[in-house]
């Protein structure tokens, strides 16, 4: 317990007139030794310290992971396809599914656990093991029924046929259905290869006539730029 | 996706770098609808050509956490979040009214999955600011916001005009349409040069839109590949801790394409033209390479113009670098600027400057292109 200095005033009544009185200076002490003996803090950081929310923003880490390839020839980093291979159509949709088929093997080695927490076992043509070929055909018709041009979506309707998650056909959509579409269309001579021509309804002898030039400012382009992001609500 | 450090020993500018790249497998699954333009599929595709040319295994690669209802409450109104929360594309008929205050339900549609969408990506942006704060030298360092995006960043400029914690510049440049390479770059490098002079921020942000390139589904630009890209290789090349973030792209092959070569920009690697066969290398016909070259449309943005632009702004800059705390008389350049159209594009720069001594409420907004500050030093 504190006690103020004496002095010649009398000792105000009032608290508040008490420690507002500059003529009473508490006497305050300091020094080494009035200091408490604190201990240093060994338990966990406390919820909402910032140290352990920063450490939750850094996310799990998912590579380099120990067991991996981590080998991986610096050399390699960068490296695109080959000029050319032994398959006896270079450049056809068998010698393409082959090359791939090896770059995925190769990846799968290199990757280790992180090929399958990045979920690469989900991607591309092999999606399309989940479907019969003439599940696959009916797939391309419900799609081609359904043109976003015409304010249409495949999505429910194929969903309904196959009595399957919505996560199922939009995986086949964009693994398979497009890719192949894609191919064909490359294949069959067309110079400007747009996923989005399916959505627009398109068919591939119009994208085979149209010059790159006129591709910019297509019917389709001029239609979804008119559309979205305008900043017209 | 990248924070300054040491490591990989190639590269042609011969520094070294360590790269974070923040990837969630989920993402690629979000489904805009069909005919939207916005595809998060491409995230994917981006991933997959990273892993195949070899990038992905050079890099720190991290899951980001979701970003939980009172993170993005830190910035969003309580009653936006939870709306995003609640909304679904079976229940947004009856919510008419909050669809329309919230601008949501045309570029931003409901669908499925959208709140997780919206947590997953947030995670990212955050998990990378975190890393890179990390990389900073002091606690209230400038941080200079750069965007990319042919699409004006409405959301981020209004977010740093009514912040309450501290000073913000912003500056925007117009742009026409059919931009190429060699004048993109010679305003971006002689302008963000003397931005970095100016405000010598601790750490850079760059929004990497990629609907600046060209044949783009919603865009209106001429830049290549490499011409974006370029803008990635300088903001690095000034060596202050960056944070390279995503944006718009609606022509999804091109999208891959482009962060995929920024990435590998990112690391101080040069990727070879003809693509490796891949899970998606079909989306890359006919030619199958990483490189694609722009169109032969006309640009509308002349020499005169573009030399008038940079000059003004490189004006304006100046007088800022040596009277910072001067009230401006004058007015600002963008009102002497030609008249801007109404299908003009903006490249941006933005820089936010942490400071308790100055009084935000000064900004003013003039002609809605570039926003000039009005110092005055508030007495403390």
């Amino acid at each position: 317990m504190l006690k103020p200095r004496k002095d010649k005033k009398p000792t105000p009544v009032d608290w508040v007139e008490f420690i507002t009185d500059e003529n009473h200076k508490l006497a305050i002490p300091c020094g080494s030794r009035f200091q408490v003996d604190l201990s240093d803090w060994t338990g966990p950081p406390h919820e909402g310290y910032d140290e352990s929310s920063t450490s939750r923003w850094l996310g799990t880490k998912v590579w380099p992971i120990e067991d991996a390839h981590s080998d991986t020839n610096v050399d390699l980093i960068g490296k695109g396809r080959s000029d050319s291979c032994t398959c006896p159509s270079p450049g056809s949709i068998e010698c393409v599914k082959h090359h791939v088929n090896d770059k995925k093997v190769q990846l799968q080695s290199d990757l280790d656990s992180a090929f399958g927490k990045w979920r690469f076992n989900e991607m591309g043509e092999g999606v399309s093991d989940i479907w019969s070929s003439e599940e696959q055909k009916r797939f391309d018709c419900i799609v081609k029924m359904n043109p976003a041009s015409e304010g249409k979506s495949f999505l429910k309707p194929a969903m309904e046929c196959f009595r399957t998650q919505r996560e199922t056909i939009l995986s086949y959509y964009f693994n398979v259905y497009v890719p192949r579409c894609m191919s064909n269309k490359a294949r069959a001579g067309s110079r400007i290869v747009d996923s989005d021509d399916d959505e627009e309804g398109e068919d591939s002898k119009s994208s085979q006539k149209r010059s790159r030039a006129d591709d910019s400012i297509s019917r389709k382009a001029k239609y979804a730029r008119n559309r979205y992001l305008t900043g017209i609500r | 996706m990248e924070a300054g450090g040491n490591s990989l020993p190639s590269g042609p500018d011969g520094v070294k770098r360590k790269v974070f790249y923040f990837y969630d497998p989920e993402v690629g699954n979000y489904y805009y609808g069909q005919g939207h333009p916005m595809k998060p599929h491409r995230i994917r595709m981006t991933h997959a050509l990273l892993a195949h040319y070899g990038l992905l295994q050079h890099m720190h690669v991290v899951k980001p956490a979701l970003a939980r209802d009172r993170d993005l409450c830190r910035f969003h109104a309580d009653d936006y979040v939870s709306f995003l929360r609640s909304i679904t594309p079976e229940t947004q008929q009856d919510q008419l009214r909050q669809l329309k205050r919230f601008n949501v339900g045309e570029d931003c549609p409901v669908f499925d999955g959208l709140y997780s969408f919206c947590q997953t990506y947030a995670g990212g942006s955050v998990g990378g600011a975190v890393k890179l704060n990390h990389e900073l030298l002091k606690v209230h360092e400038r941080v200079l916001y750069v965007d990319i995006d042919i699409h004006h960043g409405d959301g981020v400029e209004e977010a740093f005009y009514t912040t309450d914690r501290g000073k913000y510049y912003s500056l925007n440049v117009p742009l026409d349409d059919g931009i190429d390479d060699e004048s993109y770059q010679s305003l971006f490098k002689p302008i963000m040069g003397k931005v970095m002079e100016v405000f010598k921020p601790g750490a850079v942000v760059l929004q990497c839109g990629a609907d600046s390139l060209s044949g783009d589904r919603l865009g209106c630009f001429n830049l290549s590949i490499k011409g974006h890209a370029e803008c990635v290789r300088y903001m690095r090349s000034l060596n202050v801790p960056l944070l390279l973030v995503g944006g718009g792209g609606y022509t999804i092959r091109n999208v891959a394409r482009c962060w995929c070569y920024e990435t590998g920009v990112a690391l101080g690697v040069e990727l070879e033209d003809k693509m490796p066969q891949h899970e998606y290398y079909e989306y890359f016909g006919p030619d199958y390479t990483l490189h694609v070259a722009p169109s032969n449309m006309e640009n509308k943005n002349s020499r005169e113009q573009l030399d008038e632009i940079r000059a003004k702004l490189l004006d304006y800059l100046s007088k800022l670098q040596h009277a910072p705390s001067v009230q401006f008389q004058e007015r600002p350049p963008d009102t002497e600027l030609p008249e801007v159209d109404e299908d003009q594009e903006d490249e941006d720069g933005r820089w936010d400057r942490d400071s308790d001594m100055d009084d935000v409420d000064d900004c003013k907004h003039v002609s809605g292109r570039v926003k000039s500050e009005y110092l005055e030093p508030k007495d403390t």
